[in-house]
């Protein structure tokens, strides 16, 4: 291939990963700049809380206040730049660049980190004013967060698997120092150990299998994978599957699970929040990138190896999540199974199943963030309200709160009227198209479980005597955010192909497209 | 329609189906808004329940004076057809009609929910608005349930309707009112999920046969795809995908239905449901949730997979008579009145099915009245017993005895709903068995005299109980000086128990409206090639030939004098 001089339009690529990298630095130096000056205010800090509920003025949480919310808005912002970047991607479509790139910028790309980045921002608007209850610095939170999606962004884009590694492992290390990031937690650090090493773990698997690949085909690269792995030979097939066991452990899905419900139920809700959406939706959607660039057509063997995560992860985390009494832990656990019923998609593998999935993924993302900002909303003596007993009898005293729940709670059973019904019909309805109908009735009757499962919630609210828990007021950033999950859960639950102006055509074939257009 | 006013004219199905639902959401807003804005704590609930049983009224008002009105009876096919585009790329349309099969139970519908509201009036005091959300929404849900002529969207309206129930048996029954609401909902949603299921395998069989995605019944001239009632599906696994053949389907849908019917195995919801609920839900499961098993049956289940069906009626049939044997033996030692009323609904619902599954028009008739007199039956029974225990706090069979001296009134209108109930002449219950069980025999005469013992033992047992509980010794202290009905209260048993009587004696105007669609029904049925009905009738001229043997069935004089000669 003849080398072409560098345009600048190729630095696009860069884009994302870049804005956001950058916001995060910027973040970090503004932080520091405007940190309270005296050494007792300094949020974190041994004895802080007593400080400052002693003092208590006013001027001083406004201040407070203020740079929280710069903050914030310098991370929307960056995200937003990172997101535009994608967005002029998607819609000028161009040629792929005539060079090999580490970085890629194309249809898929663009959505993908279209998706992560809002539910990103989600997160981010959601925990702003739970920041000073739980003590964590912002700052740091808010650079940890973008770094985390810098990292995302660069796997989302990878065209090598040390891209892909690299990206995926700055992400982990982001979200391992965020899980411990709430001191005095009661499982805080058990959860970020169990974190660390879960990565740990899944990294040296991950890299591990990179290396055999690398010993086969002489290829980092993904088209370079592409025309040379030959899954007749046995250390390709060894690297391939150390590198599935890896992404599939990142991702929690059994038997490589265990270590989610643990981080989710130690570490403070809007961690995660993020965990549970943004890093779980990256690890996806890199690995679905990674099976359409970087592999071969290797239907016929990873067929059966998604069926089997897949079945495996809805049969056994549905029934763990039965008896769970925490309803962190349980969302923890449903994540696994929707994560479950999300990879059948590959065992499909058209266009019309990724298109499904990254529906699904969507539709996902707005129910599980409002689930977790209900947790998270739910207050009571200063902390965090967490077991279901701790939601008796909340209908009668916050009943826009135990509606929206409610509605939260349906959609993730995919009742109709809600995003998650028509997230299930196309999924279910692809694994049909392809003939998977065993596992479409799997994935169906999951679905009746997690209903059980997910009633559990609104049973407590509305049918069970309240334990007179003191209830305090919502910041109006959460109830935005949470009614703003709610519209769109419920919008798209009837009108779940609104058409798109710029393309004109729907929000499902826009999907496909997308996915479609960077099948090479 | 006769003077509705311009908004109403070509949308009275669609007033009457969101009426309820609109004035549920509407009353949410308000509550909204007055809370947002002026921090007041809300309407009251007294209020919403006035305003719903006025939006319920109304809802009736327009049933009757709109919709019967305009029904012309002999019009083969869909009446008041209404077609939008909602999601056309899946197949899913705002389609609804209404013909004979569902008109009388839409009718039903609109009357049974303001009754209960009524009823509710002294009863629920707890969480009134959430209760009155729900019963509305459950309304529209049911009444879409039986107006949708599009696949999913009914299927929408049936999760839709288990969620609301779902809800009204958790927050207000009895003591175990969690563990039952539970059961309720996983078994209702096994059936709904399996039956979503086929519905996707419908929608894939109907794209790969035409090109465009379409889920309607029949087809439409607003849709571009042809209705699910022309495709042709395979009815042998030949090669193909097993589930692609007509008998798997089949099973999906009719075991959604075979659970809300219920029929033998699926049945272990209802008692308990029936028990636990507050008297309300239980008159609503009773009365309308119950029906939709046997409407999907009908409806849905055999048009759309006739093989399928008659090649699986023999052993529906014995699940039947297993059904009607079952709930007979378990309803001799009843203790809990609304138990004993669960079996009645159980072997009704068996006699349905094997109405259902003779495949004689007569049958499918008499199933149609079935659904609407089980459905009046049940909620009446239902009502009065729960009105027995306002009183006497229980209903357990053993706490009563010679309850006709201290209250006539009660004993009278129970009286005749157990009459009803055991398909006595004069009743709804008998043009409905009659009809049942004369074309049961035209089958087999062996299944047709086993249904009619079911039917025989079942009365027996209740006449048994009813001497039990009204006649006889008044040996109970506690039971000597129970109040009688109040005549608001009789009003209502009265509004359930004219339409029974009314059937019973003067069946005509309601089998002349029925018969037509149950002809085209079969008639849709006979052009997708069914075997053994062509044998039966000459292929060409077959809508005359059934069309004949049918009408001499419910129309003849030899019923109608049997009917009005008491």
């Amino acid at each position: 291939m003849e080398a072409t001089p560098m345009q600048w339009s190729d630095l696009i690529a860069l884009g994302p990963a870049g804005a956001t990298a950058l916001g995060a630095l910027g973040i970090l130096l503004l932080s520091v700049l405007l940190a309270p000056r005296t050494p007792e205010r300094s949020p974190g800090a041994p004895g802080a809380r007593v400080s400052r509920s002693s003092k208590g003025s006013g001027e001083d949480e406004l201040a407070r206040m203020r740079v929280n919310l710069l903050l914030a808005g310098l991370a929307t912002a960056s995200l937003a730049l990172a997101g535009g970047f994608a967005f002029s991607r998607l819609m000028s479509q161009p040629a792929p660049s005539p060079l090999s790139p580490m970085l890629a910028l194309d249809g898929l790309a663009a959505l993908s980190i279209l998706v992560v980045g809002l539910a990103a921002v989600l997160v981010i608007w959601l925990s702003t004013s739970r920041l000073t209850a739980i003590r964590i610095p912002y700052g740091e939170y808010y650079a940890l967060v973008l770094l985390g999606l810098a990292g995302s962004f660069a796997a989302l884009q990878a065209e090598n698997v040390i891209v892909l590694f690299l990206g995926l492992e700055l992400m982990s290390v982001a979200t391992t120092i965020l899980t411990a990031a709430e001191r005095g937690k009661k499982h805080g650090l058990e959860a970020a150990l169990k974190a660390f090493l879960s990565n740990a773990l899944s990294s040296a698997l991950l890299l591990l299998g990179i290396i055999l690949l690398f010993g086969a085909t002489g290829h980092f690269d993904y088209p370079g994978l592409r025309d040379t792995l030959d899954p007749a030979r046995g250390l390709d097939l060894a690297g391939l599957a150390l590198i599935f066991a890896g992404l599939a452990m990142k991702l929690a899905l059994v038997p490589f699970h265990q270590w989610l419900p643990d981080v989710q139920e130690g570490t403070s809700t809007s961690v995660a929040a993020f965990v549970s959406t943004c890093v779980v939706i990256t690890v996806t959607l890199a690995w679905l990138r990674l099976v359409l660039h970087g592999l071969p057509d290797l239907h016929a063997l990873l067929s059966p190896v998604f069926a089997g995560l897949g079945v495996a992860s809805i049969v056994l985390a549905n029934l763990m999540a039965l008896v769970q009494r925490n309803v962190k832990r349980m969302l923890g656990w449903l994540v696994i199974a929707q994560a479950g019923t999300w990879i059948l998609a590959f065992c499909v593998g058209d266009e019309t199943a990724f298109g499904a999935m990254i529906f699904y993924l969507v539709a996902y993302a707005l129910v599980m963030l409002g689930a977790f900002g209900v947790v998270m909303t739910l207050k009571g003596g200063g902390r965090e309200l967490e077991r279901l007993e701790h939601f008796a009898g909340i209908a009668e005293s916050r009943k826009g709160l135990a509606a929206i729940m409610t509605l939260f709670m349906l959609a993730v059973a995919g009742v109709p009227g809600t995003v998650g019904f028509w997230a299930r019909w196309h999924l279910v309805g692809a694994l049909v198209a392809g003939g998977e109908l065993v596992l479409a009735v799997i994935a169906v009757l999951g679905s009746v479980v997690s209903l059980y499962i997910c009633m559990q919630v609104p049973v407590m609210m509305y049918m069970r005597e309240t334990l007179e828990e003191e209830v305090t007021e919502s910041a109006t950033n959460e109830l935005l955010v949470l009614l703003l999950c709610a519209g769109i859960v419920i919008g798209l639950g009837f009108w779940p192909d609104p058409l798109l102006p710029g393309w004109g055509m729907g929000l499902l074939d826009f999907f496909e497209s997308s996915v479609g257009s960077s099948v090479r | 329609m006769v003077g509705m006013g311009p908004y109403v004219d070509g949308h009275v199905l669609s007033w009457i189906l969101f009426m309820p639902g609109a004035t549920a959401l509407f009353l949410l807003a308000i509550g909204a808004v007055l809370r947002g804005f002026f921090g007041s704590v809300g309407l009251p609930g007294e209020v919403w329940r006035a305003i719903a049983l006025g939006s319920t009224g109304l809802t009736l008002l327009l049933a009757f004076a709109g919709l019967f009105v305009a029904f012309e009876p002999e019009t083969m096919g869909l009446q008041l057809v209404e077609y939008a585009d909602w999601l056309p790329g899946y197949g899913v349309q705002y389609f609804v009609a209404v013909d004979g099969i569902n008109l009388f139970p839409v009718l039903f519908v609109t009357l049974l929910v303001p009754l209960v509201l009524i009823v509710s009036w002294r009863r629920v005091e707890r969480s009134l608005r959430t209760f009155v959300f729900f019963l509305l929404l459950l309304e529209s849900a049911i009444l879409g349930v039986f107006l949708s002529f599009n696949v999913l969207l009914f299927h929408l309206f049936w999760q839709l309707a288990l969620v609301a129930l779902y809800f009204i048996i958790g927050i207000w029954g009895g003591r175990d009112r969690i563990a039952v609401a539970t059961k309720f909902l996983l078994h209702g949603g096994v059936g709904a999920m399996l039956m979503w299921v086929a519905i996707l395998v419908l929608f894939r069989l109907n794209l790969e046969a035409n090109g465009v995605p379409g889920l309607d019944l029949v087809s439409h001239p607003g849709s571009p795809a042809p209705g699910l009632l022309e495709l042709a599906i395979p009815t042998t696994e030949s090669g193909l995908e097993w589930w692609r053949s007509q008998t798997w389907l089949f099973l999906a849908f009719a075991l959604a239905f075979a659970i809300l019917l219920p029929l033998a195995p699926l049945h272990g919801w209802l008692p308990d449901a029936l028990a636990e609920a507050p008297g309300e839900g239980a008159a609503l499961i009773a009365g309308l949730l119950l029906q939709l098993g046997a409407y999907g049956l009908l409806r849905f289940a055999v048009p759309l997979f006739p093989e399928a069906a008659e090649s699986l009626a023999p052993l529906i049939r014995v699940l039947a008579l297993v059904s009607i044997a079952y709930a007979g033996l378990r309803a001799l030692y009843g203790g809990d009145l609304n138990r004993v009323i669960a079996y009645l609904a159980m072997v009704q619902g068996g006699i349905i099915v094997l109405a259902l599954f003779s495949f004689e028009g007569l049958g499918q008739v008499g199933s149609v009245v079935g659904i609407v007199s089980r459905g009046l039956v049940l909620a009446a029974l239902i009502l009065l017993v729960g009105m027995l225990e306002e009183r006497r706090g229980t209903r357990w069979i053993d706490q009563f005895g010679g309850l006709a001296r201290p209250m006539p009134l009660l004993a009278l209108l129970l009286g005749v709903a157990v009459f009803a109930a055991v398909g006595a002449p004069g009743s709804s219950g008998f043009v409905f068995e009659l009809l049942a069980l004369a074309a049961t025999f035209e089958v087999s005469a062996r299944v047709g005299l086993a249904g009619c013992l079911g039917a025989l033992a079942m009365a027996l047992c209740l006449y048994r109980i009813y001497r039990r509980v009204m006649l006889g010794p008044l040996e109970i202290e506690a039971n000597r000086n129970l109040p009688d009905l109040s005549g608001r209260e009789a009003a209502l048993i009265l509004a359930l128990l004219i339409p029974i009587l009314g059937v019973g004696l003067y069946p005509n105007p309601v089998l002349r409206r029925i018969e037509p669609s149950v002809l085209e029904v079969r008639r849709q049925i006979l052009e997708r090639g069914v075997l053994s009905l062509e044998a039966e009738a000459p292929r060409d001229p077959a809508p005359s030939a059934n069309s004949t043997r049918v009408t001499e069935g419910p129309g003849s004089p030899v019923l109608a004098a049997s009917g009005e000669g008491q």
